[in-house]
């Protein structure tokens, strides 16, 4: 298992190094580099002041070596200035990674604890009334732009009924209890939650219904367990091995899900930090958001499959 | 026209088929694959329901100049954000434009970018996909470790420095789809063409004289098609939903081009005074949406009945 972990963090390097090259060529695309942004804010700007300003931001250089400088930089622990914000990209990451953790912990909890009791329901009562109404339920949540959920939460909870803020972390004057921290949270959980619950509902059925026609579980009821021990401590636990692995795929959809969300709560994480360093051209702070995105994408991919192999004694990795 | 009595008895939604065109597909196998699936798809009610509104969405679209009384920008200041009414059914806005004339061209503008660009990733992807899983070797190599890199990557920041590279137009944003979507039809034909071409048929094929085109155009592909299927029209869907996120964020297609997503961004801006503005446009791609999905779903069971979910 040790050698396993350490070969699969040997191979996440040659990986994130393909990320950063695909990422470093893409934002070097985006039109607008630093200095054509300063000869638009000021045109009494010389041609060689141009030159000079292109020379000492490494701009009249290759982009290979650009991207070579930064790679330098960068494993120094380097991540450059934010060109709006004038501080160092690195430092505005790290100051905003715990409030997006936050949010996608919080997304994470309320999406399981409602999909795993829903798809055990639905798998048990195949064909029920409530199975019905909570596949329609499921479709309903995949067919929703996040946003839009997120527009009209606002407008319900935040406009109409005045119960929640519309946005934001904190607003000045309110106190800085759990409390009224949870209510700005509220909002951005449910929407970030409404993105997979559906989806992973549906696959708790699936594995569910698989898992249950197993002659194992035959053999448990023919023992004569009580249905709920069949159903916990058989059936339920071996469910839930395919559904880890799907937890690991999902990931990178919640720091795309949490990058909207974001924006639309204001919600200051990294996301929306992503977003509008994306749009202002600030690129150190774009490059060193997406990175730790990727970053954290690998991460949780090695952790499910670290997981799997734990829940289920089948696995061994050598 | 031979039809497998075992098709018929074990519906819905999973039974013994026999596997899907093994063997060179003659004619009447053809027809009676084609029958079967249009059998299982007729059955799963909710895919019915998705295709008919996904057609009526597409005929409402289509339609749009004959049938609206008003153009997508005629500008009426003297009745901007007036609240739905008689003359104005979804109301007014900020310019005093008709929303529900908006909303049905935002349709043509959104379908056309969903069907555009879900089609253009498979036929894309289904190239790439075929020709790695037929030919393996160094091409299949980087193709693999290219999509592996791309899927570390999550999805929206990538689209949005894409489109802040490619610009706002529709045709861009179809672009930038493009190039996000056809990773994942490139996947699935890989996988069922590397199954696939130690079967007996394509040796079969092979021994008869057929070329590697011919192969992989006449044998692989129509086998490999099922899944692909499948994943494009959840696509057509699911971009539908990166379309509108895109252009509510300001990134995908500019005003005065009414999208879904443009028009709940302007009206994000005016939901104090006019929250009619939010409603429909969102309503309007739920039930889009909601219509690929379930047709994808129907399309699943009916293609392919032995897959899990």
């Amino acid at each position: 298992m040790q050698r396993y972990i350490i070969h699969r963090l040997i191979q996440m390097v040659p990986l994130l190094l393909g990320v950063s090259v695909i990422i470093y060529f893409l934002l070097s695309m985006v039109p607008g580099d630093p200095v054509d942004l300063l000869i638009t804010a000021n045109p009494n700007v010389k041609m060689e002041d141009v030159a000079r300003l292109k020379h000492a931001y490494g701009l009249d250089q290759p982009i290979y070596i650009r991207y070579g400088k930064w790679l330098e930089r960068t494993v120094t622990g380097d991540l450059g200035w934010s060109r709006v914000y004038k501080r160092p990209a690195g430092k505005m990451v790290l100051q905003r990674l715990p409030n997006t953790v936050t949010l996608m912990s919080a997304a994470l909890l309320v999406s399981l604890l409602i999909a795993i009791p829903v798809g055990i329901y639905s798998a048990k009562r195949q064909y029920s009334f409530l199975d019905y109404i909570f596949t329609v339920l499921a479709f309903l949540g995949q067919s929703m732009p996040s946003f839009w959920f997120g527009i009209m939460l606002i407008l319900l909870f935040a406009v109409k009924l005045h119960w929640l803020p519309p946005g934001g972390m904190m607003d000045i004057g309110v106190a800085n209890t759990v409390f009224t921290r949870l209510k700005y949270l509220i909002l951005p959980t449910v929407v970030l939650s409404l993105i997979n619950v559906g989806r992973w509902a549906r696959y708790m059925r699936s594995t569910m219904l698989e898992v249950i026609n197993q002659d194992y579980i035959r053999t448990a009821r023919a023992k004569g367990l009580t249905d709920r021990a069949v159903t916990y401590r058989h059936a339920f636990r071996n469910a839930l091995i395919p559904v880890i692995t799907l937890l690991a795929i999902e990931i990178p959809g919640l720091f795309s899900g949490a990058t909207i969300t974001e924006t639309v709560f204001s919600w200051p994480g990294i996301g929306k930090l992503n977003y509008d360093s994306i749009m202002l051209n600030d690129y150190a702070v774009a490059m060193a958001s997406i990175m730790i995105f990727a970053i954290l994408v690998v991460f949780f991919n090695l952790v499910a499959d670290i997981a799997y192999a734990l829940a289920d004694p089948r696995v061994r990795y050598e | 026209m031979a039809t497998n009595p075992a098709m018929d008895t074990n519906l819905p939604p999973v039974g013994p088929v026999p596997p899907v065109g093994a063997g060179v597909p003659a004619e009447p196998e053809s027809l009676s694959y084609i029958q079967s699936v249009w059998r299982r798809f007729r059955r799963h009610r909710l895919a019915m329901f998705g295709g008919a509104l996904v057609l009526a969405l597409v005929l409402f679209a289509l339609a749009a100049p004959w049938i609206l009384p008003y153009k997508f920008d005629d500008i009426d200041l003297a009745h901007r954000f007036s609240p739905p009414s008689a003359t104005h059914w979804f109301g007014t806005d900020d310019l005093g434009h008709d929303e529900l004339t908006r909303v049905i061209y935002g349709g043509r503008v959104s379908l056309l970018i969903g069907f555009a660009s879900a089609i253009s990733s498979a036929i894309i992807g289904m190239a790439i996909g075929a020709v790695a899983g037929y030919y393996g070797g160094l091409l299949d190599n980087v193709l693999m470790r290219f999509t592996d890199i791309m899927f570390a990557i999550p999805t929206l920041p990538l689209l949005f420095v894409l489109s802040r590279i490619l610009g706002g137009s529709v045709l861009s944003i179809i672009v930038v789809l493009v190039l996000m979507g056809w990773m994942t039809a490139a996947r699935l034909v890989r996988g069922s063409i590397l199954s696939l071409k130690q079967r007996e048929f394509i040796e079969a094929s092979r021994a008869v004289g057929a070329g590697n085109a011919r192969i992989i155009i006449r044998h692989l592909l129509p086998n490999a098609l099922a899944p692909v299927v499948v994943a494009s029209t959840l696509m057509m869907g699911s971009n539908i939903i990166l379309e509108s996120s895109l252009s509510y964020l300001g990134l995908g297609v500019m005003p005065p081009t009414p999208t879904w997503g443009n028009m709940l961004s302007n009206a994000q801006e005016a939901i104090w005074r006019a929250p009619w503005l939010a409603i429909y446009p969102g309503i309007f791609i739920l039930v889009t949406v909601l219509g690929f999905n379930f047709l994808g779903d129907g399309l699943r069971d009916a293609l392919d009945p032995k897959s899990k979910r």
